[in-house]
C-alpha cells in the first residue's frame, strides 16, 4: 500500500509491575531491586481518588530517599482524582543503569525538601508503576 | 512572554486543542501560556545536544511565578541528550500554566547552564 510503512516496536511495554496500595510518607526505597527489567518506568498511576486533598508521588534515582534534596520526578494529583502519567518511550530517558537506583514516597508536602506529611487521612494514595527495558 | 513561544489554538468547534511550544525555555518562566484554564494532556521535551540533566517544572495553580521561590507541582527530570514524551491520557486541570527549566531539581535553583551554554531543549505541551 502506498505510504505505509511498518516500523519495529518494543515487543513489550513493560515487564514490571509495582503496586503500593499505602504510599505514604514513608519512603519505598530501592523498588526494582533484584529486578533487571525495570531499566525505565513507563507508566505511572497515581490514585488520589479517596482523598481529599492535593497529593504528591516524588521520586529520586538513589537508593534511599532523601528528603534534604529534591525529587527528580514529582507529580500532582488533584484531590480525589485518579492521574496517570505515561512515559510511551520510558522515563528516564537515558534508563536506569549500574548504580541508579528508584525510591519514591507519597506526601501532602508542597514543598520538595523537608519533613514530608503522610497524605492527608482518611482515605489512602495508591501507586501503581509499569517499568520495562 | 518569552519570544521562543508559540501557540496554536486549534478550532474550538471542532478540536477544542492547544498546542503550546517553547524552542529555547529555560530558566526564565513562561507563565499562563494558554491564556486561560484548561487541562494538560502532553508534554513532549527534547533535550537533544544537551550535554546535562535539566529538570522541567510546571506550575499549574497559579500564575504568579517566582523562579527560584515558586514551588513547582510537576518536576520531570530530562536526561542529557534525550528526548521523551509524557502523556496524560485524562490529563489534569490547571487554572494557569507555567513551565521553566533548570539545571536543578531544587526550588531554590533559577540557573540553566545548558542554555546557557546555547544547548537549547524544546518543550511542547498539548492542552485543551
Amino acid at each position: 500500500m502506498p505510504g505505509l510503512s511498518t516500523l519495529s516496536i518494543p515487543k513489550r511495554l513493560a515487564e514490571t509491575v509495582l503496586i503500593d496500595t499505602t504510599t505514604n510518607a514513608t519512603a519505598e526505597n530501592d523498588v526494582f531491586s533484584g529486578i533487571t527489567l525495570a531499566t525505565k518506568i513507563y507508566c505511572i498511576k497515581v490514585d488520589n481518588s479517596s482523598i481529599n486533598s492535593v497529593s504528591y508521588v516524588k521520586g529520586q534515582i538513589i537508593g534511599q530517599y532523601a528528603t534534604g534534596t529534591a525529587p527528580g520526578i514529582r507529580l500532582y494529583a488533584p484531590a480525589n482524582q485518579v492521574v496517570e502519567y505515561y512515559f510511551p518511550t520510558g522515563w528516564p530517558a537515558n534508563a536506569l543503569s549500574g548504580s541508579d537506583k528508584f525510591s519514591f514516597i507519597g506526601t501532602s508536602t508542597d514543598a520538595s525538601t523537608g519533613t514530608q506529611a503522610d497524605p492527608v487521612s482518611p482515605g489512602t494514595l495508591k501507586v501503581t508503576i509499569l517499568a520495562g527495558t | 512572554m518569552s519570544t521562543f513561544l508559540e501557540t496554536a489554538n486549534l478550532d474550538n468547534s471542532i478540536l477544542a486543542y492547544n498546542i503550546v511550544e517553547d524552542t529555547k525555555l529555560d530558566g526564565t518562566a513562561i507563565t499562563d501560556v494558554t491564556q486561560s484554564s484548561g487541562t494538560l494532556y502532553s508534554i513532549e521535551v527534547d533535550a537533544t545536544g544537551t550535554q546535562n540533566h535539566q529538570y522541567l517544572k510546571l506550575k499549574l495553580t497559579t500564575s504568579e511565578i517566582t523562579v527560584g521561590t515558586t514551588t513547582p507541582d510537576l518536576v520531570v527530570m530530562c536526561a542529557s541528550n534525550q528526548r521523551f514524551t509524557l502523556t496524560l491520557p485524562s490529563g489534569v486541570a490547571f487554572t494557569s500554566l507555567s513551565a521553566w527549566l533548570t539545571a536543578s531539581q531544587e526550588d531554590s535553583a533559577t540557573a540553566n547552564s545548558e542554555a546557557a551554554a546555547g544547548r537549547f531543549t524544546q518543550v511542547r505541551f498539548i492542552t485543551s
